[in-house]
């Protein structure tokens, strides 16, 4: 009887809270691993064109990014260059080896279908860079791209 | 009471640097998504030398950005933006069928069928590069029976109807995005409402289903809207305008 009279006398026990980093640790590790880091550090400046229509690219769907713009350090100049990953490349042959070390990249994983995202400056890029960019793509034939756009911003 | 039992370690705060280090992960990714107008380049041709095929004067719809971003949309200045959405579904629909806008053809069930039985039989008999036009056709009229069984006999602009782009080098990016930009504009716009009439939902809003949830259903609708008003842009090689 003793026993049971002991029992009332208590309180609700807490919840463990011993659990809880475990918990936050796998929400962590799914952080971790579903999202992607910022894509590499744009060194050139590049205010993304604005449109209506713009369509967002499957999650899944592999992307290669082309940045074109005026270089943030004036020492590389200060007409608009090409950004590859990290570094400004001198020339726009330079584009074919991108997208063959990416392939190559990709060939083990998923499949190598992957689009090319242009991310260019609407006013400081002219349509001569643009069309140099599109040779060198299809010379290695890269032709799905994607001209990457702002949405509009409804206060006009 | 001489001997303590030993204290663990308060395990407590574990939790708020998990949650402090959770924090830095989320900021410091982006899960924006890319986006953007989507293209598709042209194959490079092997053999430039090779005669492009003869094109109809009113099968282009031609728009054009000079040096300082000014448009002329078929052989007419002093247009804006704005414009060129009317002017694309006028070229896409062809609603009077006048002589200088491209021809319209008219797709049914009855003509899909009989055409896929006849390249069937072709397909039999073909062989080599022959084969390969076939199967080439065949698809195509197997894509076109698709589009006729969900949207029912639709009235679409003929194969040759494109929308070209000419620029000068000295055109900006922006100027040329805001052109392709309005041309989907006015592609869409024809796009929801077919959708509309035949489905009772717009295209966007099709178009809009987030992947993971998208049904082969809404994807067989998409593709049908797509044959009845295909995006047909080019971007001609630039000269000095």
């Amino acid at each position: 009887m003793s026993k049971f009279r002991q029992n009332k006398s208590k309180e609700v026990p807490e919840v463990s809270t011993a659990s809880l980093p475990d918990i936050v640790f796998i929400v962590l590790a799914f952080f971790v691993t579903v999202s992607s880091m910022k894509q590499s550090d744009l060194k050139v400046e590049v205010t993304k064109p604005t449109g209506k229509e713009i369509i967002q690219l499957d999650k899944n769907e592999a992307i290669d990014y082309i940045n074109v713009g005026i270089p943030k350090n004036k020492a590389f100049g200060t007409t608009a260059r090409l950004q590859l990953d990290d570094q400004i490349v001198p020339n726009f042959v330079e584009i074919r080896t991108f997208i063959k070390i990416k392939r190559e990249e990709r060939s083990q994983l998923k499949s190598d279908k992957a689009t090319v995202a242009i991310i260019a400056d609407k006013d400081d890029v002219d349509m001569d860079i643009i069309d140099k960019i599109e040779n060198e793509l299809r010379n290695v034939d890269a032709l799905r791209i994607n001209y990457s756009t702002q949405k509009e911003s409804l206060n006009r | 009471m001489s001997r303590r039992k030993q204290q663990g370690v308060d395990a407590s705060s574990i939790a708020d640097i998990a949650f402090i280090l959770l924090a830095f992960i989320i900021i410091a990714t982006t899960l924006e998504k890319e986006s953007g107008l989507p293209a598709v380049l042209p194959q490079k041709r092997d053999n430039p030398t090779e005669k492009p095929p003869e094109i109809n004067e009113k099968n282009i719809l031609e728009i054009l950005i000079n040096k300082d971003d000014q448009l002329l949309i078929e052989g007419e200045w002093d247009k804006e933006l704005e414009d060129i959405v009317d002017v694309v579904k006028e070229f896409m629909t062809n609603p009077t069928d006048a002589d200088f806008l491209p021809r319209m053809d008219v797709v049914t069930l009855d003509e899909c069928i009989k055409n896929i039985a006849i390249l069937k039989a072709n397909k039999e008999t073909a062989k080599g590069a022959a084969l390969g036009i076939v199967n080439d056709q065949l698809k195509q009229w197997e894509t076109k029976l698709e589009a006729v069984k969900l949207v029912g006999t639709y009235r679409t602009v003929n194969k040759a109807a494109t929308i070209a782009i000419q620029y000068d080098k000295a055109t900006t990016y922006g100027k040329y995005i805001g052109v392709r930009d309005k041309i989907m504009t006015g592609l869409n716009q024809l796009r929801d409402q077919k959708a509309m009439d035949a489905f009772g939902v717009t295209y966007s809003s099709l178009e809009s289903i987030r992947a993971e949830v998208k049904t082969e259903e809404d994807k067989a609708k998409i593709n049908a809207i797509r044959q009845v008003y295909p995006q047909k842009i080019i971007k001609l090689p630039p000269k000095e305008v």
